[in-house]
């Protein structure tokens, strides 16, 4: 019976509440599920491949040396990636120092102090453009503005300041929703005790908001970690120890570009061990924006 | 000898509201709303949903000042000072006028932490021992002490939704105010918790002046001293107005009341 069936008792007896598998709803619903389960294993594929290639690929190149030495002259064997890991940490450690600041401080406007006007809403739509622009441009523009008037020149500090331009955006963002969420209830009961608008902002709303916004935080940094393109003309790249925030300094995004391309054996092994420690530092620092984020307060 | 005075004209009434009319941006929500609210006692505003009852409680703290479009003509004399002069500090007038919202909204801090928050705020300066004593003098005034005094470290959401209200109400009292508005705190709660609640205003009562919107008449009924009734009326575009219909006595509102719309209301023939 395909037809529509009467609820009235005197059929449960019979099909009435069984299912019936045949119907072409059914079938449908059936089809529809595995077409969806189907796309979900698809995607999925590429995300694993690329790690597994990595692994793979980087996994022989692992050495006690790996972490703490230089890499090698061209010709020579050996070596490891020490001073491109050390840069890299240094160049997002400044980038976040400028990016959370400002950015945090220009969600707290956003979204406590705009009162909805017309610039609040100009700043959030330039917020969204800025975080679609290539990542190159940011390069170009730190390039510009640092590099080639000799401010800083080719600098982990230049280098830092055009990450810190492709994490504002995410960092603004994340602040805003998670300031957003915050229930307005807790504001009112702030002020109804006699507090200030800052007092309420700095005390009762941002603290609750701390999870969301390090979530925020560590998914900018994860990001800029793996850049590379602002990188090539701004900090540069250096064979040596980091040796100063004015200097040029090597990152490991930098390294897997420059030594992939090179025709020298422990080089190439050296790129791909560096992907493979960038990976996994992309993927910690993912898992740890994950594990902050379940302590919500809202 | 001025706080004489003061005191003398406070022994009349704590608060005058003189022809109030309350606006959101060009709507106009209540109308010409006159009373005197007397202090050590409590007064409830009854009336059904959209009628301006909450509206009003927000006026008598400033609360309102925080939706953008809110604008109010008239004046709320409090102590004979009208709330909304130009030079009067918001921010002050909600520290003696506290508030109790319909649904309990501890901040996500420690129970001890909800309590000592308007202190500080406030510019406290007193040892932690001072901070101890305030922190259990006003969970005590809110008859929570029993409860908690044992896990004061522990999250204020940790607790029930009745706790939680009793809570919020600590953390109103521990202020020292002068005046406890609480906007349907009970609304939200079960009947146990209500009954607390209402115990709990009865004591404040002897300190505190307490005005409370309620949607429950027995409960209005039960602990109020004063009632208003607030009623809406259609205006000439079309729209809805809210209007202070009566305000007396409790048992007058309730036994004998002189207008057919508290009528119709208290009798329940009319929402």
């Amino acid at each position: 019976m395909t037809t529509y069936t009467s609820s009235s008792t005197s059929n449960l007896g019979g099909q009435g509440l069984r299912k019936k598998s045949s119907r072409p709803r059914d079938i449908f619903n059936l089809v529809m599920t595995s077409l969806a389960s189907l796309c979900m294993v698809i995607t999925l594929v590429p995300l694993f491949l690329v790690i597994a290639f990595v692994v793979v690929q980087g996994i022989g190149a692992i050495s006690p040396g790996l972490l703490t030495q230089l890499p090698p002259p061209p010709g020579l064997e050996g070596g490891g990636i020490g001073n491109a890991l050390l840069g890299t940490i240094i160049v997002v450690a400044i980038a976040t120092a400028i990016s959370v600041p400002f950015g945090v401080m220009a969600a707290v406007y956003l979204s406590e102090f705009s009162k909805g006007n017309a610039l609040a809403e100009w700043v959030r739509f330039f917020t969204n453009v800025l975080s679609g622009v290539p990542s190159i441009i940011a390069g170009v523009f730190v390039y510009a503005l640092l590099v080639v008037t000799g401010i800083t020149g080719y600098a982990a500090m230049a280098g830092g300041v055009a990450l810190a331009v492709l994490m504002l955006p995410t960092i603004i963002r994340t602040t805003d929703e998670a300031l957003n969420i915050i229930p307005q209830d807790i504001r009112w009961a702030s002020v109804g005790v006699g507090a200030s608008r800052y007092q309420t902002v700095l005390q009762i709303v941002l603290p609750a908001a701390v999870p969301s916004i390090i979530t925020g935080v560590t998914l900018a940094i994860a990001r800029a970690a793996g850049e590379t393109a602002p990188l090539i003309f701004t900090a540069l790249f250096s064979q040596f120890w980091p040796s100063g925030l004015f200097d040029p300094i090597a990152t490991l995004s930098v390294l897997v570009y420059n030594f992939a391309i090179v025709p020298f054996k422990p080089q190439q092994e050296l790129a791909w061990a560096g992907s493979l420690i960038l990976v996994l530092l992309v993927l910690i620092t993912s898992i740890t924006a994950r594990v902050v984020t379940h302590q919500k307060k809202f | 000898m001025s706080d004489q005075a003061n005191h003398q004209s406070a022994a009349d009434n704590i608060f005058r509201l003189e022809n109030c009319d309350i606006y959101y941006g060009s709507y106009k929500a209540v109308k010409n709303v006159s009373m005197q609210i007397p202090p050590k006692q409590i007064t409830a505003f009854i009336g059904s949903s959209g009628c301006g009852k909450s509206t009003i409680l927000r006026c008598l703290n400033r609360l309102n000042d925080l939706i953008e479009v809110f604008r109010l003509d008239g004046k709320i004399l409090y102590h004979g000072q009208n709330l909304y002069d130009s030079d009067i500090d918001p921010v002050e007038v909600r520290r003696r006028i506290g508030m109790v919202f319909q649904r309990p909204n501890p901040f996500p801090k420690t129970i001890y932490d909800n309590i000592a928050y308007g202190p500080r705020v406030n510019g406290f300066r007193g040892s932690k021992d001072e901070m101890d004593e305030i922190v259990e003098n006003s969970l005590k005034r809110a008859v929570l002490w029993d409860e908690v005094k044992d896990k004061l470290g522990d999250s204020g959401f940790s607790l029930s939704g009745g706790q939680q209200q009793r809570l919020c109400i600590a953390r109103a009292v521990a202020v020292e105010p002068d005046v406890v508005l609480m906007d349907e705190p009970c609304s939200a709660l079960d009947p146990i918790s209500t009954l607390k609640i209402e115990e709990l205003m009865m004591e404040l009562r002897e300190n505190y002046t307490i005005v409370i919107v309620t949607h429950n008449m027995q409960q209005a009924t039960r602990v109020a001293d004063k009632t208003a009734f607030f009623h809406v009326e259609p205006t000439d575009t079309g729209g809805k107005v809210g209007y202070l219909a009566e305000f007396n006595e409790t048992k007058e509102i309730f036994g004998n009341p002189q207008e057919e719309t508290t009528r119709n209301y208290v009798t329940g023939r009319a929402g």
